[in-house]
């Protein structure tokens, strides 16, 4: 059987608004991020892989499956959508056990995932209490859970480290990678410090495209030479914001040291090159695709 | 087992508990009393063994007659078009065929009863007392002087009334199917109370007969109550959040909302059962020299009261999924009301009322009469129930796959909307 | 100054968004009434039992959905923790809600008296007092238990009650014109109302509180 998720030519419109334009993709094994801004795409197309939306055109198929065939393709993914809770008067076990009947468990089945899966995510502690005395971050740790539920080939993960603290991010984080090894993980999200820390193919969306498809590797060679810092004084900040594409600043005594993004050696002030991380070379995409960075979205 | 789940669900719910506590302050408030004491054999000695509907020209007669004189003297008719009460004014033209009847079946003529002008239609009515408050005081009906033509015969009368119900429109008092009803109450004899207890107490209806009396409450209840506990757990994946968790499960739209449905019902029918078996009991220390039929007795309250739960919870379910739970609350408020407002308590079964009555103990003959539109009834709306819930499994699919995102919800929508 | 502004857009927007579908489903009761009942030459309690039996319903309509919008918890903890008082804003639409009672229910009696039946301001008080203990009942429900169905249910059992119990409901009787042909009972249920709203006003302005020092402690 094949192991990835193929995505052609698909189109999606809410009425006038065209939400997905043309997107082709292939994701492999392993852990796939989908970045991009607010309102570019990806719960749509996220949803879509899920089943929970339909496509106007286009053809995806999970792992040889064409997306048509929902019940099949139901039983084939685990998603955890981004705004999400679970009935608040069951306990974790509870909740577990009812989504693991609606997913076609047996009951022996159910006991022993449910079991393993509640260790792996760290909520053995929490196994009899009601969903609404848990913190944000025990939510969404049992929500991983109830999408692996099953042992699902395919984990959908909408924007799940929105609202989680640092060190419950990276906790987070670690747990994605660690049910990777084994399956197809796609994780959308705005942050690119989750993309980062743990995907190595990534696609950039903006406005319902796929503006980027690659590794992160290639992601980031694509903005090397274009990312540079230099120290300017207030007077100085104004023109180089008109001038560039500002992408961090750091207030230093009088100063500020900026981080811009230029496609040559700039001229109005002195620059100095510098590696660029991941949060750079995803700007600097935006930038090259012409995508407008300086105003509010 | 996902049934399991959902009863737990159900039965765990706010709504649901409100609802059995219903079902027993009904059962214990209004039925429960007629298992204190045995239905005794009427003696000849009694003065009274209370009234019948019986066809009785000489009763019939001279009632209907004076009822028509009132309404045309007060220039309305009552009568019930489709399913509502309704006032009728005549046209001029329609007033002098009305008074042409009564110039036929009296020896009053119209100029005398167009001159009237003491009529009176009594009745209690509100006056103000010398300090002003609202008290209530009664009249006595002032008609005019009139006589009954002896030589009208009882079938040309019913002519004349059936003439005088079309002039007024269908359904009105003189209506044969109301003639009886409104006009021909006489006292029981001893006679007609004795083949009343036989019939109530013959081996194969007197449990059933209790059962009526039962499921003539309850069915009351049953036609709106069961709303509540439906859309409140239907909402339940919204409020909670949970829906998109669910849609996204192996799991197959029909058999989530088969099982779903068959759990409310389930459910919901227990207290009923509870309620039931307590009746049974009651029977069987009431009369214990007496065979309970037990299986007839179950079969009754499964006919009368399933249909009643099926078709709420079905409906509920559909505009809940559809539109809005609120707006599911509201029709079906208004269709128990409607049901209930037309209905008699006893003997006005027809094949569309939601609300079946039967207020009484007796009174089988008139039961038996009308059971094969009690089955029409309750056959219809399961069958309707079942239909109900396909619709509720396609509109479910279609929201699954993100292809149906109507009005469907008017918390949903208040939440966007709401802004301060 | 500043203040008057506030409330008129609080008024304003609860005007817009909250109130315009529990005015047409109470819009909805009062065509019924008048499709299921004959207003016409009606005379004390055959005048009062269309104002009694079925457009007292007017109070649940316009009443219980007050809770609405903030049935979810996180909209409720929001509106909570903001300066003004989530009991204000209550107050504001109990306020406009019971004037929309009132009034469709002058109206109605004013259409019976076009109708020539015989209605007296005892009629209108006594009609007032039916529709806002019935609302009143569901109100308190849905407010208690943050769940406007049950509010509904609550509202809907009650009625229930007095149908079958008659008068054996007591002081807080629905139908006092209808059954009993008592006029002066109104200030009993006026009262029971006004008792019910206030205890659950109670409840909501100590809940509100509680929200806010809840969101202020987890910030």
């Amino acid at each position: 059987m094949e192991n990835e998720i193929k995505i052609s030519q698909v189109n999606k419109f809410y009425g006038k608004k065209h939400a997905l334009k043309d997107v082709d993709l292939v994701i492999p094994q392993g852990m796939f991020g989908l970045l991009g801004r607010n309102g570019a795409g990806k719960t749509t197309l996220m949803k879509t892989l899920a089943t929970l939306l339909g496509k106007q055109s286009g053809e995806i198929r999970v792992c040889g499956v064409p997306i048509e065939n929902a019940k099949e393709i139901r039983g084939m993914i685990g998603y955890l959508p981004q705004d999400f809770s679970m009935y608040p008067l069951m306990t974790v076990y509870e909740c577990l056990d009812y989504l693991g009947t609606l997913s076609g468990m047996a009951k022996r089945d159910r006991k022993e995932r449910i079991e393993l899966l509640i260790k792996k995510v760290n909520l053995n502690e929490q196994m009899h209490t009601k969903v609404k005395k848990l913190s944000g971050g025990m939510k969404r740790r049992l929500g991983i859970a109830q999408a692996l539920l099953h042992d699902p080939g395919v984990l959908i993960v909408d924007e799940p480290t929105a609202g989680l603290d640092p060190e419950e991010r990276i906790r987070f984080r670690n747990l994605l990678c660690e049910v990777a090894e084994e399956r197809i993980v796609i994780l959308s999200t705005h942050i690119v410090g989750d993309i980062e820390a743990t995907c190595e193919n990534i696609a950039i969306m903006n406005e319902g495209e796929i503006l980027w498809r690659g590794t992160v590797s290639k992601l980031l060679e694509n903005a090397r030479g274009k990312v540079y810092t230099a120290n300017v004084n207030k007077q100085q900040l104004g023109e180089v914001k008109a001038a560039y594409i500002v992408i961090g600043m750091l207030k230093q005594g009088e100063n500020i040291n900026i981080r811009f993004i230029s496609d040559k050696r700039p001229e109005k002030i002195y620059g100095t090159e510098t590696e660029p991380n991941c949060e750079d070379a995803y700007m600097y995409c935006l930038y090259q695709n012409g995508c407008s960075l300086n105003e509010e979205d | 087992m996902l049934f399991l789940k959902e009863c737990k669900k159900t039965i765990c719910s706010l709504t649901f508990v409100l609802y059995a506590a219903v079902i027993f302050a009904m059962y214990v408030s209004q039925f429960a009393t007629e298992l204190d004491a045995p239905i005794r054999r009427p003696s000849p000695e009694n003065s009274y063994y209370g009234s019948i509907e019986k066809e009785v020209p000489e009763v019939l007669m001279p009632a209907a007659v004076e009822s028509l004189i009132s309404e045309y003297l007060a220039g309305s008719y009552t009568a019930y078009p489709f399913m509502f009460y309704k006032e009728v004014k005549l046209k001029e033209s329609d007033t002098v065929k009305i008074a042409e009847i009564i110039e036929e079946l009296t020896d009053i003529t119209k100029s005398e009863l167009d001159h009237f002008t003491e009529y009176e239609a009594g009745g209690y009515y509100g006056q103000t007392d010398e300090n002003g408050n609202m008290i209530m005081a009664y009249k006595d009906k002032v008609l005019p002087e009139y006589h009954l033509s002896e030589d009208i015969s009882y079938e040309h009368f019913k002519e004349l009334m059936t003439q005088a119900d079309e002039i007024i429109g269908k359904g009105s008092k003189y209506s044969e199917k109301y003639l009886v009803s409104n006009f021909s109450t006489v006292p029981m004899t001893y006679e007609d109370a004795l083949t009343e207890y036989e019939e109530l107490m013959d081996e194969h209806n007197f449990a059933k007969a209790y059962m009526r009396l039962y499921c003539d409450y309850l069915g009351i209840d049953l036609a709106i109550i069961p709303i509540f506990v439906c859309v409140g757990l239907w909402q339940m994946d919204k409020r909670s959040r949970m829906e998109q968790l669910i849609y996204s499960r192996k799991i197959s739209s029909a058999k989530l909302i088969i099982t779903r449905y068959l759990a409310l019902v389930c459910c919901m029918a227990v207290p009923v059962a509870l309620t039931f078996f307590h009746v049974m009991m009651g029977l069987h220390n009431l009369y214990p020299e007496k065979n309970i039929y037990f299986g007839e007795a179950a079969g009754l309250v499964i006919m009368w009261l399933l249909p009643s739960i099926t078709i709420v919870v079905s409906v509920g379910a559909l505009i809940s999924e559809l539109l809005s739970p609120l707006l599911a609350i509201f029709v079906q408020g208004v269709w128990w009301y409607v049901a209930l407002g037309k209905n008699e308590l006893t003997g006005s079964i027809t094949k569309y009322t939601l609300v079946i009555r039967h207020n009484n103990l007796g009174k089988t003959r008139l039961f038996r009469e009308q059971f094969h539109d009690f089955i029409w009834n309750r056959t219809g709306y399961f069958i309707l129930s079942i239909i109900l819930i396909g619709l509720v499994i396609f509109v479910y699919e279609k929201a699954r796959k993100g292809n149906y995102d109507g009005k469907r919800n008017l918390w949903k929508n208040n939440r966007r909307k709401f802004k301060v | 100054m500043m203040e008057k502004e506030i409330y008129g857009k609080i008024i304003g927007v609860n005007l817009k968004y909250n109130f315009l579908m529990p005015f047409a489903s109470a819009l909805g009761v009062l065509i019924l009434t008048l499709v299921m009942f004959n207003i016409t030459s009606l005379q004390g309690i055959e005048a009062a039992r269309p104002i009694e039996f079925l457009l007292c319903f007017i109070g649940v309509t316009l009443l219980v959905p007050i809770f609405l919008p903030e049935q979810d918890d996180n909209i409720r903890d929001v509106v909570c923790s903001k300066k003004i008082n989530y009991f204000n804003i209550l107050l504001i639409r109990i306020l406009y809600s019971v004037a929309a009672m009132i009034l469709l229910i002058t109206f109605f009696i004013s259409l019976m008296k076009v109708c020539e039946s015989q209605v007296t301001v005892q009629h209108l008080i006594g009609g007032v007092a039916s529709a806002w203990l019935l609302g009143a009942v569901g109100f308190a429900a849905a407010g208690i238990t943050n769940n406007v169905t049950v509010g509904y249910m609550a509202a809907m059992l009650y009625y229930l009650a007095n149908y079958g119990m008659k008068d054996k409901v007591g002081k807080f009787f629905l139908f006092p014109m209808s059954y009993l042909g008592r006029f002066d009972e109104s200030g009993w249920l006026i009262f029971g109302a006004v008792a019910l709203m206030a205890i659950t006003l109670g409840v909501c302005r100590k809940r509100g509180h509680a929200a806010a020092r809840f969101k202020l402690t987890t910030r």
